[in-house]
Parts: structure tokens; sequence; C-alpha cells
């Protein structure tokens, strides 16, 4: 990762995942699961956020609920581990959720090593990564 | 549910006799702020009855230049500001800016004119076409004038157009080889991004390397694009061998602030500000003495 450590602004250069998957009984779809939560899981990290004021919604719409671009992702990197589970089926284990799970924490803890600082609330955004908390209409927030 | 009467023309004429005729007419070009805007139903929609669409005029699609001026039709998308040779030959601030609006689809369908016209304080070709001293001709069908884009800007999302007007020109004047640009955007992600902050910096360098007839203009800064004149001012006259690029810094975000006062976001805006024109003039410094 780079992080502008004078303007707050994060890029993700790589990103390796590696998963026990039991068995990968179809790799093709195996790795597009993957590829799809990490990609989830950068957008969790660095910009989507649910901005809530009264009880209501704020960013209803995609202008404003912002999710990763093309040009936001980075190279992706695959481990798959095949270790099988007796008690799955064909040996399989899950792989859905914890795709997505690992790539937030991952990216802040490169933040925190690249700034010194550590930040405990998500997204990491420009504000956030800049003086360590957000800023919004209301006030600041966490 | 906005309801409103659809009318389309392929000429200007024809544009401005029903612009006299309907005042209560909203004039629809790209549509990439529009149309999200009726989607939403957006409160920033002025009440109108008629929308006018004239984007198949194609007397409004032409860059020309003449006489020391590039002058561009307002219906000329960002993607051709980007593909056009002449634009990218003398103004490539202007290149730079386009390429960061939106994606390939905006850029496609956006265009030069609605973004000037829509005046969002984050819109993202004003800071370099203030900077550049662009000038806009309003036309209506009696009267044609010309004012400079920034008295033209009015306030966030206001210009001074009449209802009976149309803007039917931007032109700018050429720089000589001696101008340096740049344009720096802030935005919270790499596509589709509203600018966060953004700031364009156009100055002259003399064979002595002193900044000359600087011109500073950030985005998403001010309560609507406008120029800096105390930063500029304060760059005019100092070398590039020793200018205090920290001090340059502070007075732009002074300056920013003493327009805007302390807002919500000022804790953010007021130490980046000061980034964006020291890498803005770092930039320039680097590449006159790479040109010596």
């Amino acid at each position: 990762m780079e992080v502008d450590t004078a303007t707050g602004q994060i890029e993700v250069l790589k990103m390796t995942a590696a998963h026990d998957v039991g068995r990968a009984i179809n790799p093709a779809t195996l790795k597009g699961q993957i590829y799809g939560g990490v990609m989830m899981g950068l957008g969790y990290g660095i910009m989507e956020e649910v901005e809530i004021a009264d009880g209501y919604i704020k960013n209803t719409n995609f202008d404003e609920y912002l999710i990763p671009t093309v040009k936001d992702m980075p190279e992706i990197n695959l481990v798959i581990v095949e270790n099988p589970d007796p008690h799955g089926p064909y040996g399989a284990k899950s792989i859905g959720e914890p795709t997505l799970e690992l790539g937030a924490p991952a990216i802040a803890n490169a933040v925190a090593q690249a700034t010194g600082k550590r930040i405990r609330h998500l997204p990491l955004n420009l504000e956030r990564v800049l003086l360590g908390h957000s800023l919004s209409k209301g006030g600041t927030k966490k | 549910m906005i309801s409103y009467e659809f009318f389309t023309t392929q000429k200007i004429e024809e544009a401005l006799d029903y612009l006299d005729k309907f005042s209560k007419a909203h004039i629809l070009a790209g549509g990439t702020d529009l149309l999200v805007n009726l989607y939403k139903e957006s409160p920033r929609l002025p009440d109108f009855d008629y929308l006018l669409d004239v984007s198949n005029i194609p007397e409004l699609k032409f860059i020309t230049l003449t006489n020391g001026f590039m002058e561009i039709g307002p219906l000329v998308t960002h993607s051709r500001l980007i593909d056009e040779p002449l634009i990218k030959n003398n103004f490539p601030v202007l290149v730079i800016a386009a390429y960061t609006i939106g994606s390939t689809q905006i850029r496609n369908r956006g265009t030069i004119g609605g973004n000037i016209i829509n005046a969002s304080p984050a819109a993202d070709l004003l800071p370099p076409l203030i900077a550049l001293r662009a000038e806009v001709e309003l036309t209506s069908r009696k009267d044609k004038r010309a004012l400079s884009l920034e008295k033209f800007l009015a306030g966030p999302y206001k210009t001074k157009i009449k209802a009976n007007e149309l803007l039917t020109k931007i032109k700018i004047p050429l720089l000589d080889d001696n101008y340096y640009t740049d344009f720096q955007k802030i935005g919270r992600r790499k596509a589709l991004s509203i600018a966060r902050l953004s700031l364009a910096l156009i100055t002259k360098i003399d064979k002595e390397g002193i900044f000359l007839d600087t011109r500073v203009a950030p985005g998403s800064a001010t309560p609507y694009p406008q120029s800096l004149p105390v930063t500029e001012e304060a760059i005019n006259g100092k070398s590039i061998f020793d200018i205090d690029l920290e001090e340059m810094g502070k007075i732009t975000s002074n300056e920013m602030v003493s327009i805007t006062g302390e807002r919500w976001s000022t804790p953010y805006k007021k130490p980046t500000i000061a980034v964006l024109i020291k890498r803005a003039l770092e930039k320039i410094i680097k590449e006159v003495k790479t040109n010596e």
C-alpha cells in the first residue's frame, strides 16, 4: 500500500488472499468468489459508509455511497490451500464471507504501519487517515 | 414527479426563439448533472415548465484557434477536450482536469458548457478555466454579451445567465511558452469521484526564474470556484530558486479560510490545500529546471 501522509489518500497496490477451502470443487467459481470478497473488503476498509441521520439513511444512491471502481482495484494474488474437511461435502469448507472479512483489517494495519497512528474506525477515509477522526456537517465523528 | 414539456432543436436561432418565448425553460446539454437532479427531484432544480434540449445543435460543437484565442463551443464534451490536439498542445491543464471527471461514459456525454452553467463548487473544469482567464459569450435573440468566467459565476450552482440567454462560446487567451500549468485533485476514489479538493495553478516564469502573472484557483475549497488573489500576489516576484513553499502553503490556507470562515470541513481542507499549492509549485519548478 501507499499512504499519502499529507493528504490522507490511500492506494492499495497489491492484495494477497490465502484461504483454506477444504477442497476446491470448482476452482473458477472459487476464484470469482475470492476476487469479489477482496473487492468488498477494500470498499469496507476505505470508502463504504452508511450515513444515518435521525434514523434515516442519508446516502441512498451510489453517487454518495461509494464502492470501489475498477481503477481502485489492485492486483489480487490468490493462494488456495486445500485441506479437506471430513465433515464437508467432498471435503469442501465454506468460502463466502471469509473472503471479505480480512481485507479491511489488513489495510488498517498497513495504514498504522505507514503513519504510526492506529485508527479504530472504518472506513479509512481521507479525514480519518490525515486527522485521526472523521468530519461531518453535524460535527466531529469518531 | 417533475413534469415538463420537452423541446429539441438543431439550430441556435430556434433555441433562442424558444428561450425568448418560454421564460421557465431549463436547458439540457449532456444531462450528466440534470438527469441525476431530475431523478432525485433535487431541491437544487429551479422551477421550470419546459426542457429545451440543445445537444443536437452542431454549431455549438466547435474548437477553433483564432487571433490568439481558443474558442470552444459549449457542447464540446470532456472526452473531446482530452482527445483534441489543439487543446492538448495549448492547454494541457484543461486536459488533465477533464480526465479526472467521472468515468468514460460521463466524459462522453458531459460538456464544458454544462460544467460551467451547473456551477458546482466541485466542478472540475472551473478552476483551470478561471486560471486560464476564460470568457463566456452569452447570446439572446436580440443581444450578445461577453463576461469573464469568474464574474459570470454568482454563487454555488448559480451564474449570471438570464432566462433568455444561451451560452454560445468559451473563449480562452493563448499562453506563450513561458507559462507553466498544473492541476491537482483529491478524491475519495480514483474514478467517478467528486473533488474533495482541487487546485489549478498557472504561472509565467521569466528568464531569471521569477514568477509572474500567477493565477491560483481552487475547487471544492470556496462556496463556488474563484481565484485567490492574495496567494497570486504572494507568489508573483518570488524566484524559483528560493521561494518558501511552506510560507506559500500557509498564505493559501489562510486565504481560503478568510473566504469560507471555519466550516466543518476546514480541519481537513486547511492543511490539505497548502499541500496542493506546494505540490503544484514544486512540479512547475522542476519542469522549469529540466527545460533549462
